[in-house]
């Protein structure tokens, strides 16, 4: 019985050592897998990616984990991540890291309402008033007689970062305001509650939310193109140019490539 | 005999494999706490690095301090001690100079390096304890930029657990009271709403119900105990939150209301749980003795049974505590997370476990290393809890 036991317990160590080896020298043609980590903004973007290359390349698998921006960003300095993802340009104190940067698409911000809000144009310095506090109610923007419940990402966050930067207030959100990790809380947190407002990436909009104008502009990816559209911010991919993969460094010319940039354009603005 | 001599051999192995296998826990704490101290520690020991940083943008080559950089895209160090800063390199076909001086002893960032006046329009500071020289350029996105970061010195321990303003990312502060007091509050909260329930329950259970019924509120009480955390901060995100909104005609649910609300069921069963278990421990002659003596059942129950399971009672509850302190998921969801002191109920909090959840994935540097201090913090709550658990412990053992 306990001479089974040892030979169970040998051969499950045995499988475990072993199985890697085995996979990894599987006879196929070459596979490999990108790990992508990084900003929640754009993990769909290149989840829409991943999907389109797997009929370009199908042995590529790519591996998309969306942490933050943070994260891609050390990711790729460490070396955890072939590639990082961030939705906000580097900090100055990234720079210093030496990474090399690839711009793959220009999102816009889209400020967002409940859809039965019957306010759908704010201004740059109206947005910056409600997010420092200085406006509390609708009524002062042309709305119900209702106090706004202000919606803001985490500390950190690239669109958060972005939206800051873009509207004009740098680390003086009011005390008070609701902060959610992730695009998705954001858009609950607006979508269930008439009083509220936030910003999320316009690839992320759906119809349970809706977008205000600002000054007077819609939040669209042809208003940022031509300039007119105030709050945008480009989405980085970070990596070590001397340290990846030949077939990593096909997929980033690919995704800058014609056939990439189309479907950037689908939700996003392209670079070229 | 030689059959025997490998049954011994083979004994001895599987005993060195149960070893390894049963110590893995303990592994596994030295590893975690080991890990988190290191992170948590530094920050309050050392400031971030020794030296002042240099990195160049768009700037082919440039000299600093004598010394020559081509393409440089990593940080340039210059020591502390160094009498100034002197960078030279080309802008717009003219050869530039910036000279600055280094005062290691300035009371704050800002005192630290001086610039000549000439040089201050083109000096911006984007975040605390960092300078952007920006030079203008015919081309959009191609300016010359130097940026020098200064390093944060050690970070005082009264301002990490006494401030009250958590700006991590531009204005570099870190003060965690708010955090702290948020979890007070939430804690004391359920502990005050979600205590008093369980106790009446339990005595219900453990006293009045008959066998049957009992063990059929005990089963809903142990499933309560295995429904995921998120799935009760779902809950009170979709049907709490907008029923505190349109109650309290405040802005928003998501409050210190909501999250005490949602907490206090979820130490229902840790509490539940353990008291029954202690008031099924006193003996029987107990209540038998009451009930003789002409005392009522209710009578028995509250002056006799409840009283004699006191120390199982009180360790049930400072089990309910550490649930409450440590639960992350539910609250992140319905307590909407703004780092302030709550003035009111409706009032949104964030708790340290929240912060630590929320920020992670977005923090660098010291910021980062300041949510693994939070876990330190957290730690020393807990440990605390679990502290006065073993002295109740070696008390019931000494009375029985």
């Amino acid at each position: 019985m306990k001479r089974l036991l040892v030979l169970i317990c040998a051969a499950a160590v045995l499988g475990l050592t072993a199985a890697p080896v085995f996979s990894g020298g599987s006879p196929e043609s070459e596979t490999y897998t990108i790990e992508v980590t990084g900003s929640t903004s754009v993990a769909p973007l290149m989840e829409q990616f991943a999907d389109a290359y797997r009929d370009v390349r199908p042995e590529v698998t790519i591996n998309i984990s969306g942490t933050g921006s943070g994260d891609g960003i050390t990711g790729a300095n460490t070396g955890v991540a072939e590639l990082g993802m961030s939705s906000r340009n580097l900090r100055s104190a990234e720079i210093g890291f030496g990474l090399d940067v690839l711009t793959v698409a220009v999102d816009a911000i889209a400020v967002v309402v409940h859809p039965d809000n019957p306010v759908s144009d704010l201004t740059v310095e109206q947005v910056r008033g409600i997010y420092t506090g200085e406006i509390t109610s609708w009524a002062e923007l042309g709305g119900d007689d209702s106090q706004i419940s202000v919606v803001s990402r985490e500390p950190g966050s690239g669109t958060r970062g972005a939206f800051e930067g873009a509207v004009g207030f740098v680390d003086e959100l009011l005390a008070g305001a609701i902060e959610f990790d992730g695009t998705g809380g954001v858009r609950a947190a607006v979508a269930g509650n008439s009083q509220a407002i936030g910003y999320i990436s316009l690839g992320s909009m759906n119809p349970e939310v809706k977008a205000v104008s600002v000054n007077g502009v819609e939040a669209k990816a042809e208003r940022v193109v031509d300039g007119s559209y105030a709050v945008a911010r480009p989405f980085l991919i970070l990596y070590r140019e001397a340290q990846i993969d030949p077939e990593t460094k096909t997929f980033l010319d690919w995704m800058v490539s014609a056939e990439g940039q189309a479907i950037v354009s689908q939700n996003y603005v392209p670079v070229q | 005999m030689r059959n025997r001599h490998r049954r011994i051999q083979i004994d001895s192995a599987v005993r060195i494999i149960f070893q390894a296998v049963s110590y893995l826990s303990v592994i596994a704490l030295i590893a975690m706490l080991g890990f988190v101290f290191y992170q948590g520690i530094r920050p309050f020991t050392a400031p971030t690095a020794d030296q002042i940083q240099i990195v160049p943008e768009h700037i082919p080559q440039l000299t600093v301090n004598g010394r020559m950089y081509e393409n440089r895209r990593s940080f340039i160090d210059i020591p502390m001690d160094a009498e100034g800063i002197t960078i030279e390199f080309e802008h717009q076909g003219e050869h530039l100079v910036v000279n600055a001086g280094i005062d290691p002893s300035g009371d704050t960032w800002e005192e630290i390096i001086t610039f000549p006046p000439e040089l201050h329009q083109y000096i911006t500071s984007p975040e605390a304890y960092m300078y952007t020289i920006i030079l203008p350029s015919a081309v959009a996105g191609l300016e010359q930029r130097i940026h020098i970061q200064i390093p944060e010195p050690r970070q005082q321990v009264s301002a990490f657990l006494l401030g009250s303003e958590w700006r991590p990312v531009y204005r570099k502060l870190y003060g965690i009271l708010p955090m702290i007091a948020a979890t007070l509050l939430t804690t004391a909260g359920a502990v005050l709403l979600g205590v008093p329930l369980a106790l009446l329950s339990s005595v219900l259970i453990a006293e009045f119900l008959g066998r049957r019924s009992a063990s059929l509120v005990r089963s809903a009480v142990d499933l309560l105990a295995g429904i995921p955390s998120v799935v009760y901060g779902f809950f009170g995100l979709m049907m709490l939150v907008p029923l505190i909104q349109r109650i309290f005609g405040s802005s928003s649910g998501s409050s210190l209301l909501a999250a005490v609300a949602v907490l206090s069921v979820m130490i229902l069963p840790t509490v539940i749980s353990i008291t029954v278990t202690s008031l099924k421990a006193v003996p029987a002659a107990y209540r038998e003795a009451s009930l003789a003596l002409g005392a009522t059942p209710l009578q028995t129950a509250w002056r006799v049974v409840f009283p004699a399971a006191r120390s199982g009672i009180t360790a049930s509850v400072i089990l309910g505590t550490a649930r409450a302190v440590g639960e992350t998921m539910a609250v992140m969801l319905v307590a909407g997370n703004s780092p302030q002191f709550p003035s009111s109920l409706t009032d949104s909090v964030r708790t340290m476990t929240a912060t630590i959840a929320l920020e992670m994935g977005y923090s660098s540097g010291r910021h980062n290393e300041l949510l693994f201090s939070i876990g330190i913090i957290l730690f020393v709550i807990i440990i605390a809890l679990n502290a006065i658990i073993m002295k109740l412990k070696t008390n019931m053992q000494e009375v029985s």
